[in-house]
Parts: C-alpha cells; sequence; structure tokens
C-alpha cells in the first residue's frame, strides 16, 4: 500500500546543505502498524512529513520515490496532494496545544477536513457527533461547541484524532502522539489507536522515541539514526534480538523494572552527532563499541538477519 | 524526628491564591485557592534515593521546592537534620541553602546563557567560601567529577549539548557540598541514551559524597532503577509509599495499580493485566471531598470514599497506603 523507495531529503541552510534523510526505504501493507524509532535528530519526524509533502519544498530537496495505492505521490500536482491529504492519508501531531486551533470550537474543527473533501455533505454535524463518540470524548452533544482550551490534554488529543478520522483515511501517520501526555493518559491513547487499527483497517505509521511504546503497539519496527534506518524487522525481534550495535545499546540503556534496579545503565558513550557535520562511513561508528577501519570509511550495505529482518552494519557482514 | 532521618516534612501544605475576576471579587466572592499539595506527611533517610512519581498536576514538582524552600509552605514543617527549618536563624538558613540543593528538568532553560561555565560554577564556589586563586582547581575537579574537561569552561551552554548542560547543573548543585539534593525530573528532556549516562552519574555521585536525594520523575521505570523508596503522588497527596521493588510487584493503591500497569513494558512476555482508567486528573482547584482519586477509582465505595479522606496507613514491610479499602 505504502512504499518508501530510496528518500533523501536534504534542508537548505546556511551552512549549506544538511541531510536529514538519506536512502530510507520502507514498505507498509494494508491494515499493518509499522513503528520508526529514534532519539532527536534522526529523521524520523521528516520521513512523515516527506510523505505528505509537507516541507516547505523552495528549502527541501526530495530524492527518492513515494508510492501510495500505485501513485507517485512526489509526482502529484499540488491540487493533487491536497486531495489526499487528510482524506487517504492524515496526520496526528505531537502536541494537542498547538495543533488545534483555538479561536474555532472542536467541532468546527472537525468538520473542517469534512467540508474541503465535500463528504457527508448535509450530515456534517451527525459525523463529528459520531466521530467524537468513537474516539472517546464523553457527551458530544454538548462538548461539540466547546474551545480546545476547555479540553484536557488528552481530551485534545483525541479530538484531533477525530479530525484525522474523518475522511476514513487509510492511512495514519501519528508522530509521537501520547509524548505530550501522562502515563495513564498515553495507555488510553494507545487502545484507542489499537481499535482504530482493528476496526477500520486504517494502517497506521507510528513515530516515537519509546521503544516501549511501539513494542507494544506496532508488528514491525525500524530503527533510525542519524537520518538512516539502521535495523528493521518483526517487532518481536527487534526487541529480544536485535543485531545491530545501535538498537542494542537503545535498549540496555532503558531501565527495567525487575532486571536493571540498581545497577549501573550500560550506556552508549557520547551523543547524537549534528546532521551538518556527519562523521564519515557508518554514522554510529564513533559510538560503537565494535567500530573497525570499514566502519569508518564506508557506508553499511544492507544485511539480511533473517526473515524481513534486515540491518545496516558492517560487523555483522563479516 | 525519628534517628536516621535526614528529612522530615509533617502535613506539608503549598496553596497558590488564585485571581478571581473583577466582576467576581466586587460581588465579594473569595479568591480561590489552587491546593498544589495538600497535606503530606513523607521523611527521607540519610543516604537513600526516595523517589516521587505522580502525573502532571499532581503536585510533586512543588513538593520538591517547597522542601528546598524555594515555595514558602502555607501550612505544617520541613525539618532537616532534626530542625524545623522555619525555626533557623539567618546564619543556620544560609548552610541550610547550601546542605541542600536543586537539580532542574530542563537544562536548556536553567542556565543563565550569557555566562560562561566557568562564570555559572563560580558563583556557588565563591558561597562556600572558596578562596579566588583555589577556584580555577576546584572548577576543574568538579567538571572531571561529571564527565566533562577543563575545556568546556569557557563555553556557554548553546555550546553544550543537553546531556553536558544537564552535566553543568549537576556540577553546580555539587559545588557547594551538599548532603540533599531535589533531582526535579533530571531526565526527562533527554535522549534514552544520553538518560541513562546521567542516571548513572547521579548514582555515582551519591556513593561518592553520601549524598541523599529526592528523585523526582514521572517514568516509574526511571524512579524505580534509581530509588530505594518511592512515594505516588496524585492531586496534591501521597497516596502510597514502599519500597521500589515492592511498589512495583504488589502495589496497594487503586491508583497505583493502574499507573504501573500502564507503563508500555519491551518484553511482551511477562505483560500486566492494563487497567484503564477514565477521565482524567480532577483540577487542584476544585479538588472532590473525600478521597482525591474516588472520581476515577474502580474500587470505590460509597459513602466512605465520597466522604472521608484517607489517610496514610501502615500494612507493614515499610509500605504505607491512604485508600480506605486498607
Amino acid at each position: 500500500m505504502l512504499d518508501i523507495k530510496h528518500l533523501s531529503v536534504k534542508f537548505k541552510t546556511r551552512h549549506g546543505m544538511v541531510r536529514a534523510v538519506s536512502e530510507v526505504s520502507l514498505h507498509l501493507d494494508k491494515g499493518r502498524i509499522l513503528g520508526i524509532v529514534g532519539e532527536s535528530g534522526s529523521g524520523k519526524s521528516t520521513v512523515l512529513n516527506a510523505i505528505l509533502r509537507l516541507l516547505p519544498e523552495k528549502d527541501v530537496l526530495l530524492e527518492g520515490r513515494i508510492i501510495y495505492e500505485g501513485t507517485d505521490l512526489f509526482a502529484l500536482s499540488p491540487q493533487a496532494m491536497r486531495a489526499v491529504r487528510g482524506k487517504e492519508i492524515s496526520m496526528i501531531f505531537q502536541d494537542p496545544m498547538t495543533t488545534l486551533n483555538p479561536v474555532y470550537n472542536i467541532g468546527n474543527q472537525i468538520a473542517e477536513s469534512l467540508k474541503i473533501h465535500g463528504l457527508y455533505r448535509g450530515r456534517e454535524r451527525e459525523r463529528v457527533l459520531e466521530l467524537m463518540q468513537e474516539v472517546g470524548i464523553p457527551s458530544p452533544e454538548n462538548r461539540v461547541l466547546e474551545y480546545p482550551h476547555q479540553f484536557s490534554g488528552g481530551m485534545q488529543q483525541r479530538a484531533i484524532i477525530a479530525i484525522a478520522l474523518a475522511c476514513e483515511p487509510k492511512l495514519l501517520l501519528a508522530d509521537e502522539p501520547t509524548t505530550a501526555l501522562d502515563v495513564t493518559i498515553q495507555a488510553q491513547i494507545v487502545e484507542l489507536l489499537r481499535k482504530i487499527n482493528r476496526t477500520h483497517h486504517t494502517s497506521i505509521i507510528l513515530v516515537t522515541h519509546n521503544l516501549a511504546l511501539a513494542a507494544d503497539l506496532c508488528e514491525e519496527i525500524a530503527v533510525m539514526y542519524a537520518g538512516r534506518i539502521v535495523e528493521k524487522g518483526p517487532a518481536e525481534v527487534i526487541l529480544q534480538d536485535p543485531r545491530h550495535p545501535y538498537t542494542r545499546g537503545l535498549l540496555s540503556a532503558v531501565p527495567l523494572p525487575g532486571i536493571t534496579h540498581g545497577a549501573r545503565l550500560t550506556t552508549i558513550p557520547g551523543t547524537v552527532p549534528d546532521l551538518a557535520d556527519l562523521p564519515p562511513g557508518c554514522a554510529f561508528h564513533p559510538r560503537c563499541p565494535l567500530a573497525g577501519k570499514e566502519c569508518a570509511r564506508l557506508v553499511p550495505e544492507p544485511v539480511e538477519a533473517g526473515d524481513r529482518h534486515v540491518l545496516w552494519c558492517w560487523r555483522e557482514l563479516n | 524526628m525519628r534517628a536516621g532521618n535526614l528529612l522530615e516534612v509533617n502535613g506539608l501544605k503549598k496553596y497558590f491564591p488564585v485571581q478571581r475576576s473583577l466582576a467576581s471579587r466586587l460581588f465579594g466572592q473569595r479568591p480561590g485557592w489552587l491546593k498544589a499539595v495538600d497535606g503530606v506527611d513523607l521523611f527521607i533517610r540519610e543516604g537513600e534515593t526516595l523517589g516521587l512519581v505522580g502525573e502532571s498536576g499532581s503536585g510533586k514538582s512543588t513538593l520538591g521546592r517547597t522542601v528546598v524552600g524555594l515555595y514558602e509552605a502555607t501550612a505544617g514543617e520541613v525539618r532537616f537534620e532534626g530542625r524545623p527549618v522555619k525555626e533557623l536563624s539567618p546564619q543556620e538558613r544560609k548552610s541550610f541553602r547550601q546542605k541542600v540543593q536543586m537539580i532542574f528538568q530542563n537544562p536548556y532553560s536553567s542556565l543563565n546563557p550569557r555566562k560562561t561555565v566557568r562564570q555559572i560554577l563560580d558563583v556557588p564556589l565563591r558561597m562556600r567560601g572558596v578562596p579566588g586563586p583555589e577556584r580555577p582547581s576546584e572548577m576543574e575537579e568538579l567538571l572531571e567529577r561529571v564527565g566533562l574537561s577543563r575545556w568546556h569552561l569557557n563555553q556557554y551552554p548553546h555550546q553544550l549539548s543537553g546531556g553536558q548542560r544537564q552535566r553543568i547543573g549537576i556540577a553546580r548543585a555539587l559545588a557547594v557540598h551538599p548532603r540533599f539534593i531535589v533531582a526535579d525530573e533530571p531526565v526527562s528532556a533527554l535522549d534514552v541514551s544520553v538518560q541513562a549516562q546521567i542516571i548513572n552519574l547521579l548514582m555515582d555521585l551519591q556513593e561518592q559524597f553520601r549524598l541523599t536525594y529526592l528523585f523526582i520523575a514521572h517514568d516509574i521505570n526511571v524512579v524505580h532503577h534509581i530509588s530505594n523508596r518511592i512515594a505516588v503522588m496524585y492531586l496534591g497527596r501521597v497516596v502510597e509509599i514502599a519500597g521500589s521493588e515492592e511498589l512495583l510487584t504488589a502495589p496497594r493503591h487503586p491508583y497505583t495499580k493502574a499507573l504501573i500497569s500502564a507503563i508500555p513494558e519491551i518484553s511482551k512476555i511477562r505483560r500486566r493485566e492494563r487497567i484503564l482508567l477514565e477521565g482524567t486528573i480532577p483540577s487542584p482547584l476544585n479538588p472532590p471531598p473525600g478521597c482525591c482519586f474516588q472520581t476515577r477509582c474502580p474500587e470505590k465505595k460509597d459513602p466512605v470514599c465520597t466522604q472521608i479522606v484517607p489517610t496514610l496507613k501502615d500494612v507493614g514491610g515499610d509500605h504505607f497506603v491512604a485508600c480506605h479499602l486498607y
């Protein structure tokens, strides 16, 4: 259903071209949930923005192709792209406080994309109430005319999900949908996303820095570092038998109840590199415990480590 | 005060006045109160780490700030080294402020952007009375302790990464030789790989300097990792305190149970039954009567839960719960 082929995104900046995403290829089948995991600056959100072409086109150089149900999204005219946004593919953003417009009531904001795409003509109000019901906003009739500031963070995020679902998109892009929320609210939103996936067979791409959250919801996981995918595969394999030194490092850096209590955590030395000044070869090599000579020279080639499990690491090749 | 306790908090309350509109004031309505901390009792033993968890709005940061004296308590007392902080003489108060330090959540906003690392570290050393000529060597030693080098002295905060800035925040707190540190979400703004470095650093420093920590965070896995005991806060009250292993494996309070079951787990093998709570935390402007958790509690019993405020009860094994079920 969605095929991302060799996607690269370069931003024009004062310091020259900065490569935020390099050679990313991903594949998503209908009704599946894919997780993209990475730290800040890994390029995970940029991939989502590139799919919907939300990046400012005059400052950005896109390479590669994104094929959605047979159409190349990069080849579409701006008008044709507008017909895709919200209707075929829609997005849930991280911060509910800044996503909603504070001067329009919730009902208007949910109805907006229905009006733009000309769906449910004359029945917009019913559809809005139905959506609010579906995402779990209690007593929709009373709340439909309320404004965002009258909603709690969790309820705002539900409203945003209702906006995203309004036109029954086939693909939902969720960029850190629970990061701004408390754990108990996070659990509610995760259950809601799972329910949407099951009842409507909506495919979901979840971008998060939280490995455990990805483990909870996703069937497949791609791990990104400094703009590249370093490892991808079925969620169980990535979490239980990771092969890339970065994935392993990330997993062991998370405290786990019952396992690491009071002990020193394994750390990855150093910090995430500056995208404007990436190390040559494998971008992870200055922090990698296994790095050798070839790692500093050449970008690794993909290695099949198992069924649908691929990683980019020179050490694994030898 | 029991022997071995470095700090005790008794019946601590911190209310913030809320300005009502002019019209309502004209009609004689009294100003409202936001009850951020509403009657907290706890103690921290010398050399231990007490973790404090809770959702946003539960009052955990306000509690931390009131304990170090950044906020004045509305009621109740804080006792440090056996003496009520309120009764300290000005001289003793100065020494209290050196013994008690704070590490803040956001390393991007808690360092002055116009000062170099050298200037940032100079102030606490001067406060401790370190003479000028000795300060450079003290600074180098401090930086080394927190995993940085002399080379960083002339840098400004914007030239440092998030993890490095948090290390400066820690060095600044250590500079005055504190006994007790309140760390308010010290790793939440950091990436996972850097978070682990800072957690390790805090644990090493605790061992080296026999520090006592109040570690505030919303990530229960992190808090569990570093703490000896954990206190759970909800709507300005502590609802449960227990040893950190006990709290995670055998929580008693219905809120703690739900909170722990909501943490996503990496291993899918031993997944807990998830308890989904309805709704959200009530506003501290208008807390419900009786138990603070009664509006969302799946095990609520009328009328006791809706009328009587439960107090912390000892359920054995250093485990305290504020719930009418026990």
